[in-house]
């Protein structure tokens, strides 16, 4: 099969797994179904977009494959922790449970995409004698938004529902401000030699 | 993940991978830092890549390496350097040379 058509294929078969997934939730749980849905859904939509006009190189549609697979996790284990509890395998509120679940893929997913962070390629510049900021900005800022993933995680694994929303907000927000700090260090530092 | 460990038991290539995690630099540039015959050091470049960890371009006449390392696979080298790990026989060693023997 060549790249464009499992290309298709995947981003179809993707969707009809997200599309049931969103249905179940709607079914099980109408009331939060759409605070999951969207997000994954939204993810969904972009990744397909890039699948299907990432045609030719064969990494680009392995890495939009793991993008594919956030979105249905996000999707996937919220709605697993309903199933589990309404079946009574896990005691508690199911909407706390889903909204549980829903946090941890969330800072697994943020975890996921920090962690490949740095294998973004960086240009090659011949004159270069020094470290690549761009490089070193990367590692920084995948290592950050790895360590705020699981904090996100954590947080919604541990903490008392009624304080986890925003309790998990501090380490992500933590990380953005850090991240652009750094990268707006390295612009500066880089603009007096331009 | 055994082509990372593979990758990352030997010392010469983590040295190379934390060369690259300075900026890209070409093979040239990478072979110049070591005491290796230059067909050893494709063979080391050979396994980096194999693994995932560097990617190959070529610039002109040169190979260029670029870093191509997760955060997770950073913190196992890290964890290798730590701990000295060094498993010899896991590393493929083609051409030796009389340079190589010697050092």
């Amino acid at each position: 099969m060549t790249p464009a058509r499992t290309g298709f294929a995947f981003a179809l078969s993707s969707t009809i797994v997200v599309v049931a997934l969103s249905v179940a939730w709607a079914a099980m749980v109408p009331t939060l179904a759409w605070g999951a849905a969207i997000p994954a859904l939204f993810m969904l939509a972009l990744m397909t977009v890039s699948e299907l006009r990432a045609r030719t190189t064969e990494k680009g549609l392995v890495e939009r494959r793991y993008g594919v697979a956030g979105a249905g996790l996000l999707l996937a284990l919220p709605l697993a922790a309903v199933v589990g509890s309404s079946a009574g395998l896990f005691a508690g509120d199911p909407s706390d449970l889903s909204a549980r679940a829903w946090g941890v893929a969330m800072g697994l997913v943020l975890a996921a995409y920090g962690n490949v962070m740095p294998r973004h390629l960086v240009r090659y510049d011949p004159n270069a004698t020094g470290p690549s900021p761009r490089q070193a900005c990367l590692r920084f800022a995948g290592r950050t938004f790895v360590l705020a993933g699981l904090a996100h995680a954590l947080v919604y694994a541990l903490a008392p529902m009624s304080l986890a929303g925003e309790l998990a907000m501090l380490p992500v927000a933590a990380a953005v401000l850090l991240v652009g700090l750094r990268f707006a260090l390295a612009r500066a530092r880089r603009a007096p030699a331009n | 993940m055994s082509t990372v460990f593979k990758a990352i038991a030997d010392p010469t290539r983590r040295e190379v991978l934390a060369l690259l995690r300075e900026r890209p630099m070409s093979a040239g540039e990478l072979a110049d830092q070591f005491d290796v015959s230059k067909p050893t050091m494709s063979a080391h470049f050979a396994v980096l890549r194999e693994a995932g960890l560097i990617d190959a371009s070529r610039h002109g006449k040169s190979i260029i390496y670029r870093l191509r390392m997760s955060v997770l696979e950073d913190a196992l080298m890290g964890l290798a350097q730590a701990v000295g790990l060094d498993l010899g026989g896991a590393a493929p060693a083609p051409a030796m040379n009389r340079k190589e023997a010697s050092s």
